[in-house]
């Protein structure tokens, strides 16, 4: 509960020099990952148990630790969770449970030991004790996502301490309006959203647009399936995507601001909602900020469930009330925006890049990336990787230094878990394959290869993903979330979606590829926004990589990757079979047939058989093949 | 902006009910002079009198008023005219015209009044063919109505 | 403000806040359209008045834009018939006839562009509904073009709206049931291209959306007037005029005016000097 408001800058800066001097900085702290992925793995009770637990401890044994407990965000390494970590030393534990918890307090947290069991493994099996050695954190470049993990969100004194609220106080002091654009300008920005359009012209436009009242929004619908980024960063660093509005506001000179979070991040809008309630507080949000004579105030909007609406202009209509349906593009909504106003629009992203450039300046930022692509990107690797998670890079890292480095390679290794290629950019991105692997990671360079960088989705694929069925999963979920305003969109997709999945079932013919290509080129040339005109992208870099692969679907009926179920059967080899009966027991749809007994083996009903692959998942054997 | 270019004068006590002016307008605005096509209506008021009827151009006009989108506008040449490509069929102009002047012709879809004859040369048919001269044109810019 | 534009090679003059769909037809160019009304704000939903835009300064770049809401400019080069603008409504056309192969309409326009029979996967009869909601209209011909909702908002109650994402999008009523707002109208059942929308008059009512409307009878002669009682209250409170307005069939206000001309016409023959009486009332303009 924030209780001081800062009248002044030079207020501010006593608190933290007070902060500083204090110590708070210098505590131990007990960092337990809360961030939904680490929820959704347990850490609730671990955090408790440990809160507890350490609040059990009597006085005298407390106090000497100088010891703090934090509930943080996403520290990234999502598939390890729970994570629980303790610094300085940095001794990182992975999959923690509750009943882990008294030995880590008496052991790690009194006794100062490592608790082998809970270390983090690297590839070859060895534990890894510090935070700072593992692969993961070690090869990442962490700017935008500089503070989550390592904060309480909900502490406005833990962001202050990490120079939190320092580029605004700059900003405030030393820089006009006009400075703060150049600045922006000056560092190349490019949106974090999708678009990669240059931030600092998107700001300039608006800024030369009629009208007195202008927006600016922060576009948190993150609608992409498997991106996360932008959950982490609100749920865990939501005060730097305050502070990066303030500053865009300030330079813009408008008043108001939206975050528009996705209905499906609750934990995001509580800590956003509770970190601009301390922001008020404070005195820095809200009128005559810090007594610059500055004001502005954010409003959080929800969305309703719907992937569109993270489309700039059919986010707009649903923060006004509307149904959230794109409107042609022609005007700008930096000219006629939210309630027909200039307004500006960023990713989450963006907006914490904007504190970090005017934290350390244009050139600094300018100093990392490539020619046309500034700065670092957080990614969401996921898929057949050891390291499912958030990874932020600089851009011009290339497909295999992201993927072998902080991804830790393939989740098997060998043959039996070989690469075949890396989906980029969600729905709207496309395939690319092994040979594309150096491939730098850049806005430009995804584009021309056929795919983009989006909002920094990079799902990794091995020979048991088939490529015509990512095509068709990615249709399916677009023509779902179609507006269904436009007929390109609306109804080419659909349609699109009706051949590829023809092909799934192995109804296709070759005629279908033409008609495929024919069909996306109106489709991208048709359709009023981007959801529709990027649509037929995941098909069509499929086509162009993996051309075979949908010949082999309509040519010889046959799914090389195993996994269109209408192409596949599973059968028993009877030579492996022990008769154990698990498959039978495991089987939902009553195809198996045989006894449970030793020496008897049993038999898949291929009519009955769902292809749902539980038999083969049960089976010590491996006895059950797909062919 | 040019003004009124031309009137319609109307002197309902020379008329004698010939209906010549309903049957002109018929044949220069419909198909073989079907009479439904005729914004002219000669109603009998009594014995042996009669009166044309036909839109009055009116400066605040109800028509224009009534339309939910806009579609009947007073012209700068003084004529009221109905923008055909706008109407949505509501009907509210034919009721709502206190005179009665506004049609609906259901074989074409579409509304139709009396617009002195704006189409075909701004020579109202009408008063070309009145035997009485109750029908007159005035133009107050030139020559007077034939 | 005037200036002058390029259309298929011809010269055109339009003016500051005009379309290029405006530009095109003054000039006598035709671009087929769907979803566009004169009534209605422009949409941009069907997608068929695609048009090539491109000016010199943009070297060589060229964009596809919707004629009904893409802004004539100075300078500005369109080309309405070109390879990819064709492409596109071809395909448009041709998924529409998919959607609603039954359509005289898309069938003559789909003709025109050289789809005679659909190259997609014609669209399922019925439409997967929630149990207990009832088709209001047959859902074979409509083309989701908008005009309907769209007229309704502007011109009427915003009675209907579509409702669902989508493949599944459709024209609905609040939760399927016969819409409350609806004024009998007929606006969206007369601007639909396709006829979709059904509508039963009797003489003396009308029946839409499940929804059966009470024609207005005249005051004078009792016969029906061919607008419903609701929407009489609906103009009168919306246009500003007084509800007696709609009292009267046409029929009826065109004899009553015309014995007042009579009686004018009486006094001229009798040499009496005409002089207004009471003036008329006037009518109540708000501007």
């Amino acid at each position: 509960m924030q209780a001081t408001s800062y009248q002044t800058v030079d207020d501010l800066r006593a608190h933290v020099g007070k902060l500083r001097s204090s110590g708070e900085a210098d505590r131990r702290r007990l960092l337990c990952c809360c961030g939904t992925g680490c929820i959704a793995s347990g850490a609730a009770p671990v955090a408790e148990a440990l809160h507890k637990a350490l609040a059990e401890l009597p006085a005298d044994k407390r106090a000497p630790l100088n010891l703090v407990m934090k509930r943080t965000g996403c520290h990234g390494l999502c598939q390890k969770g729970p994570l629980v970590v303790l610094m300085p030393e940095g001794t990182f534990y992975t999959s923690v449970k509750p009943k882990d918890v008294p030995e880590i307090v008496s052991r790690s947290v009194l006794g100062g030991e490592v608790i082998e069991r809970l270390l983090y493994r690297d590839a070859s099996g060895k534990p890894v004790q510090k935070y700072s050695a593992i692969d993961f954190y070690a090869k990442q470049t962490r700017v935008a996502m500089r503070n989550v993990g390592q904060i309480d969100p909900a502490s406005l004194d833990d962001y202050l301490l990490r120079d939190g609220y320092q580029a605004l106080c700059k900003v405030l002091t030393t820089m006009t309006p006009e400075q703060v654009m150049q600045t922006v300008e000056k560092a190349k920005l490019r949106g974090r959203g999708g678009g990669g359009f240059d931030a600092g012209r998107k700001w300039r436009s608006c800024k030369s647009a009629k009208g007195e009242l202008r927006y600016i929004i922060c576009n948190g619908d993150e609608g992409d399936p498997g991106a996360f980024m932008d959950c982490s960063i609100m749920e865990g660093d939501p005060h730097g995507v305050i502070e990066g509005m303030i500053i865009g506001a300030y330079a813009l000179e408008c008043h108001e601001g939206y975050i528009y979070v996705r209905q499906e991040y609750p934990l995001a809008v509580k800590h956003l909602q509770r970190a601009l309630g301390d922001a008020r507080a404070a005195g820095l949000l809200g009128e005559n900020i810090l007594g610059s004579g500055f004001s502005f105030d954010i409003t959080i909007a929800r969305g309703g469930g719907a992937f569109v609406c993270g489309e700039s202009s059919a986010l707009m209509r649903s923060v006004e009330g509307k149904v959230g349906e794109p409107r042609a593009k022609y005007v700008h909504a930096t000219d006629k925006g939210l309630w027909d106003r200039p307004t500006v629009l960023n990713n989450v992203e963006t907006w914490v890049n904007v504190v970090r450039i005017m934290e350390r300046g244009a050139d600094w930022f300018c100093g990392m990336g490539t020619e046309r692509s500034k700065g670092t990107k957080a990614f969401s690797l996921t898929g057949k990787v050891k390291h499912t998670g958030i990874v932020e890079v600089e851009m011009g890292t290339t497909l295999r230094q992201i993927i072998f480095g902080p991804g830790g390679g393939m989740l098997v290794e060998g043959e039996g878990g070989r690469f075949k290629a890396v989906q980029t950019g969600g729905p709207s991105g496309g395939c690319l394959p092994e040979s594309l692997l150096d491939l730098s990671v850049d806005f430009d360079s995804l584009t021309k290869a056929g795919s983009m960088m989006g909002s920094g989705g990079m799902i990794v694929m091995d020979h048991r993903t088939c490529m015509v069925d990512v095509a068709r999963y990615f249709l399916h979920f677009l023509t779902d979330e179609s507006c269904g305003k436009c007929v390109p969109c609306r109804e080419g997709l659909w349609q699109l979606d009706r051949i590829v999945s023809r092909i799934c079932e192995g109804k296709g013919a070759e005629a279908d590829l033409d008609k495929i290509e024919d069909l996306s080129k109106a489709i991208e040339l048709g359709s009023l926004c981007a959801l529709g005109k990027s649509g037929p992208t995941p098909v069509l870099s499929t086509l162009r990589y993996f051309r075979d692969e949908y010949l082999a679907h309509i040519k010889d009926h046959r799914c090389p990757a195993g996994v269109c179920k209408a192409l596949i059967t599973y059968s028993i080899d009877k030579a492996l079979c022990d008769g154990c009966g698990a498959c039978l027991a495991a089987c939902a749809s009553s195809a198996i047939l045989g006894t449970p007994k030793k020496g008897d083996s049993f038999e898949i009903n291929t009519l009955k058989c769902d292809r749902c692959g539980a038999c083969a998942a049960v089976c010590k054997r491996g006895a059950i093949a797909i062919s | 902006m040019s003004a009124t270019i031309l009137r319609l004068v109307v002197k309902p006590q020379h008329c004698i009910g010939c209906r010549s002016c309903e049957l002109a307008c018929a044949f220069t605005h419909g198909k073989d002079g079907q009479p439904a096509a005729s914004r002219c209506q000669t109603v009998t008021v009594g014995k042996d009198e009669y009166a044309p009827m036909m839109c009055l151009q009116c400066d605040h006009a109800a028509c224009v008023q009534s339309c939910p989108v806009s579609a009947i506008a007073l012209q700068p040449s003084g004529i009221v005219i109905v923008d055909n490509e706008r109407c949505i069929r509501c009907m509210a102009c034919t009721i709502a015209c206190p005179f009665g002047n506004m049609h609906f012709d259901p074989s074409a879809g579409l509304i139709h009044k009396c617009d002195l004859c704006a189409k075909h040369g701004d020579y109202p048919r009408c008063a070309m063919f009145c035997p009485t001269k109750c029908l007159t044109v005035d133009r107050p810019a030139g020559d007077a109505g034939r | 403000m005037s200036f002058s534009m390029m259309i298929n090679g011809k010269r055109v003059e339009a003016h500051d806040g005009e379309l290029v769909l405006a530009a095109a037809r003054r000039a006598g160019i035709h671009i087929p359209t769907l979803c566009e009304h004169e009534a209605v704000e422009p949409f941009g939903s069907c997608r068929l008045c695609m048009v090539e835009v491109t000016k010199e300064a943009w070297k060589g770049w060229k964009g596809l834009m919707t004629a009904c809401l893409y802004p004539a400019a100075p300078d500005l080069i369109v080309e309405t018939e070109s390879e990819r603008v064709l492409h596109v409504r071809r395909n448009v056309l041709d998924l529409l006839l998919a959607r609603c192969p039954d359509s005289k309409l898309i069938q003559r326009l789909a003709a025109e562009h050289g789809v005679h029979r659909t190259t997609f996967t014609p669209r399922d009869s019925e439409p997967s509904r929630r149990e207990g909601e009832r088709a209001l209209a047959a859902p074979d011909l409509c083309i989701l073009c908008g005009l309907c909702t769209r007229v309704c908002e502007t011109a009427a109650t915003a009675a209907i709206c579509t409702v669902k994402r989508g493949h599944a999008r459709e024209v609905g009523t609040p939760w399927g049931t016969p819409p409350p707002d609806c004024i009998g109208c007929l606006a969206c059942a007369h601007i639909c291209p396709t006829g979709h929308i059904v509508f039963v008059e009797t003489g003396f009512d009308r029946t839409i959306w499940e929804r059966t409307f009470a024609l207005v009878r005249c005051k004078d002669c009792g016969r029906p007037l061919p607008v419903t009682v609701e929407q009489a209250a609906f103009l009168a409170k919306r246009q500003q005029l007084d509800p007696s307005y709609f009292e009267r069939c046409e029929a009826c206000q065109r004899q009553s005016t015309a014995q007042v001309f009579g009686r004018m016409a009486r006094w001229n023959r009798l040499g009496l000097v005409q002089e207004p009486s009471a003036p008329v009332k006037p009518v109540e303009v708000k501007p």
